[in-house]
């Protein structure tokens, strides 16, 4: 018993690495890991759960595309810059902990649908996910503004497959993706300034919706369930559907990480497939069919998201007072676009640094042509259409070969 | 719309993309010693002297001590002659399932 609860307090404090923007999960597993078992299981799930809460903060305040949260710190992000970060924050908190309660509710639900809805869709993936973008395309304004639209899922969608597919690019390149296309023209966006939060009271309107909770925690379980449905994937088309509503987006966006914790977790002894890091971990200390192993890990992941959340609140108005500071606040976009580039070269080191400053550059298209910035989801979309095609092997050979 | 900007980006998301491609170009091509497919030494399977080995059925593994050899389907291996013969093979070592794997981008004869 005392070996679980040391397990247990390790893993939600090595999940308080998530507050380094830089600092992934499996980063975090493999500088920590040391117990097996049972213990090493419920330390896994308690690392993986706490991080999830902690990584919110900095993918707020600073924009920099957390791994697990990929498309979904977008509006959290834009909020941050109109002031609101603590608002995004709070938000994001209450419905990572809802999408916990909501994934245990769906759980039956799960388990037996979700694999078989799957199997229809399966086979017409591609084509539905390259409609999705002609349909997005579609409903700009004039036809030169559609042409626009092509052209940025195009050149987006290139990026994606060359910084994706190709052994170029080492380490984590979806962050240097995701940054470059997205970070970096938000900071363009807000012109030089960031609107750093001044308010000393807690902020209202921190209530998910119910719906997108659900909404999220389903996608979640189709991503922890099925193979080939990737949580990054997952959030593109959803930032298509949402992209408006940034407050929706960021619910749905935060409820699929959650969940896709839990439903990661339980995969591992549904199916025996990890589709993780911290799920082989969670595989590797419990192995396989291991019901009662699996409930005190999620009981003790769940705890440690509780008191992650409470712990990243009560950071956020230090974060935020310090922004605030005279010294630092007129360098604050700097300082977050030093914060970004440092990141991705830790990540990736220069190729990266190349994939970022490509992704700036087709991720400030939009702004310039007047289109919606969801169109440089093709970064996401096109290798997916094309590893439903052609197969990842067939994708990476054609990477190499042209 | 900003014309001369979007311009701007647009030639240097170009000029970005081209360098990517390059740096991907530019990988060294692995050389490695094809003797086994599956454990079997490779004249086993070639029947003819000169017969092309074509690896299909989706995708083939070849093992060798603890290089995996993955070939896809349009891979061929062309001339393979009865014996032992050393073959330039272009590829990329990867991590995947727990393995180094090689994949096969094409293979020559040296």
């Amino acid at each position: 018993m005392l070996e679980l609860l040391s397990a247990w307090l390790a893993g939600l404090a090595a999940g308080a690495t998530g507050l380094a923007p830089f600092a992934h999960t499996n980063l975090a597993l493999e500088l920590f890991k040391g117990s097996t078992g049972q213990a090493g299981a419920v330390f896994s799930a308690a690392l993986a759960f706490s991080h999830a809460a902690f990584e919110a903060l900095p993918a707020v305040f600073f924009g920099i595309p957390a791994l697990d949260y990929a498309a979904g710190v977008l509006p959290a992000h834009a909020l941050a810059l109109q002031g609101k970060g603590r608002e995004a924050l709070e938000l994001t908190l209450n419905t990572l902990l809802a999408s916990g309660l909501a994934s245990l509710l769906l759980l039956p639900l799960a388990l037996t649908l979700v694999p078989a809805l799957y199997e229809v869709v399966k086979p017409i993936t591609p084509f539905l996910l390259l409609a999705i973008m002609l349909a997005l395309a579609a409903t700009e304004r004039s036809w030169l503004l559609k042409a626009a639209a092509l052209l940025v899922f195009a050149l987006s969608g290139a990026l994606g497959v060359l910084a994706l597919s190709s052994p170029f690019v080492p380490g984590e390149p979806l962050f240097a993706l995701l940054t470059g296309l997205f970070g970096f023209p938000a900071l363009l966006a807000a012109r030089g300034t960031i609107s750093v939060e001044c308010r000393k009271e807690k902020p209202e309107n921190t209530k998910p919706a119910w719906r997108w909770v659900v909404a999220g925690s389903i996608a979640g379980a189709l991503s922890g369930v099925v193979p080939a449905v990737s949580g990054a994937m997952l959030s593109a088309v959803l930032f298509i559907a949402l992209e408006e509503d940034r407050r929706s987006f960021l619910t749905v966006s935060a409820a699929l990480v959650g969940s896709r914790l839990f439903y990661d977790a339980v995969a591992t002894q549904t199916i025996g497939k990890a589709r993780s890091g911290a799920a082989a971990a969670v595989l590797e200390s419990l192995g396989f069919a291991d019901a009662a192993g699996l409930a005190l890990s999620l009981a003790g992941g769940l705890l440690a998201l509780l008191l992650a959340c409470e712990a990243t609140r009560k950071l956020a108005p230090l974060l935020a007072a310090w922004m605030a500071k005279p010294q630092v606040r007129p360098n604050a976009t700097l300082l977050v676009f030093l914060l970004a580039l440092g990141a991705v070269y830790f990540q990736s080191g220069w190729p990266g640094m190349l994939v970022a400053a490509t992704g700036a550059a087709v991720g400030a298209l939009p702004l310039f042509l007047g289109v919606k910035r969801s169109h440089a989801m093709g970064c996401l979309l096109l290798p997916s259409i094309l590893h439903g095609l052609l197969g990842p092997w067939e994708l990476e050979a054609l990477v190499l070969c042209c | 719309m900003q014309g001369k900007a979007a311009l701007a980006s647009l030639l240097l998301a170009l000029a970005g993309l081209t360098l990517l491609a390059g740096g991907t170009r530019s990988l060294q091509p692995l050389r490695v010693e094809l003797t086994q497919l599956n454990s079997t030494p490779l004249e086993s399977y070639v029947q003819t002297e000169g017969q092309t080995l074509r690896l299909s059925g989706g995708r083939v593994f070849l093992c060798r001590e603890q290089f995996c050899i993955r070939a896809f389907a349009s891979t061929r291996l062309s001339r393979v002659l009865r014996g032992n013969r050393t073959f330039e093979v272009q590829g990329l070592v990867r991590e995947y399932e727990g393995r180094r794997q090689l994949l096969v981008v094409s293979a020559e004869e040296k």
